[in-house]
């Protein structure tokens, strides 16, 4: 079946059974990016915006879309901030991708090595305890922290629709409301006032859409995966669903669609808790020493 | 006479494998992942390295590649 914008080959097929070829489907996916920013009121024009760069097709799809339309709309500035958490092999890669591809779009960037800033890396911490619970609250803990310090407003990730129905998912088969309460288009905006609230643009795009969009853009990135990932939940999680949307088609975005319905009531249930200030460093927590803290001293 | 099979050549990223393959005439991009073992929804098919959408027909001497969609961790 030919594209429906013109006689073109397609390149994709969407969920409504219409197929784009490459030039309407890079149009689709920016109009779909910007409707995301403006109804859920993401990013207004006065925000400086910080890209959480992994060096991965998802962040950099999204640095390269964010890029645009900073320059269509003219948007305050936007910067990128890259985490090197010390895994071998893997964010070293992915860590020049993302030098590489900030030059080329003239996009400040900062990095954060935990070898540096805490004295560690994953590397060494996987000996002690799961490597991507440490990763992802260190992560989350430095983001925050470099966003902060070079004054951003936002901070956007590169979180796409499989990722939050994965997590929505995750915390359902877990039993851990309180964590979906966290998640949502946009997070974190009356929490702390040394919080920087997170957006996530590409919320509503499949993976699927984000891999067509940063290989038609002929994006640098280096298709590899984290070497901890493997065995994890998330991606069992994620074959799981993956079956699911192969079976019945649009599962991923009835999911979410269906705890969006929910989010007011879970964040009404479960975001009363006061957020406090954690006594080591300082930082946002909801302990009294936060969770950076502790397995930092593991 | 039409031909029933056709010999392609096929490659699955994330496993490295490449190959030599006869499919059936008619066979789609989806059809030949399926066959493969694949889950469609976790690759996507470049034929002679453009990317392709999944009802693509596959032709006699394609070069046919199944692009993983793959977390970055």
């Amino acid at each position: 079946m030919p594209c429906k914008n013109c006689s073109l080959k397609p390149v994709y097929t969407a969920l409504n059974n219409e197929s784009l070829c490459s030039s309407h489907f890079l149009k689709y996916f920016e109009r779909k990016v910007c409707k995301t920013i403006a109804q859920h009121k993401l990013i207004d024009r006065k925000d400086k915006i910080a890209v959480a760069l992994s060096g991965g097709k998802d962040s950099s799809t999204l640095l390269y879309v964010l890029n645009k339309f900073h320059q269509k709309y003219r948007l305050n500035e936007l910067h990128a901030i890259l985490i090197n958490e010390g895994i071998e092999g893997y964010r070293n890669i992915t860590e020049k991708d993302a030098k590489k591809f900030c030059r080329e779009l003239g996009i400040p960037l900062k990095i954060v090595d935990f070898r540096k800033e805490f004295k560690t890396s994953i590397d060494k911490l996987k000996k002690k305890m799961n490597p991507c619970s440490a990763c992802g609250v260190l992560r989350r803990y430095s983001l925050n922290k470099a966003a902060r310090d070079i004054g951003a407003t936002k901070l956007a990730t590169g979180h796409n629709l499989d990722d939050e129905a994965q997590s929505i998912l995750m915390n359902s088969i877990k039993g851990n409301l309180e964590f979906s309460a966290k998640l949502g288009p946009k997070t974190g905006v009356l929490m702390h006032e040394k919080f920087v609230p997170r957006v996530k643009p590409l919320y509503f795009m499949l993976e699927k859409e984000v891999l067509i969009y940063s290989k038609l853009r002929k994006l640098p990135v280096t298709f590899i995966e984290c070497p901890n990932a493997g065995g994890s939940f998330r991606n069992e999680v994620g074959r799981m669903l993956n079956e699911l949307e192969s079976k019945y088609p649009g599962t991923k975005q009835s999911i979410v669609n269906s705890f969006l319905g929910m989010l007011p009531l879970l964040r009404e249930k479960f975001q009363k808790e006061r957020i406090r200030t954690c006594r080591e460093c300082g930082e946002p927590s909801v302990r009294e020493v936060c969770r950076a803290c502790q397995i930092l001293k593991i | 006479m039409v031909k029933r099979f056709m010999k392609i050549e096929a490659r699955i990223e994330r496993e490295n494998k490449k190959f030599k393959i006869d499919v059936k005439a008619g066979t789609t991009a989806k059809g030949l992942a399926l066959e493969l073992g694949l889950n469609p929804v976790e690759v996507i098919p470049a034929v002679n390295e453009m990317i392709v959408a999944e009802d693509y027909k596959i032709k006699e001497k394609d070069k046919v590649e199944f692009l993983s969609v793959v977390s970055g961790g």
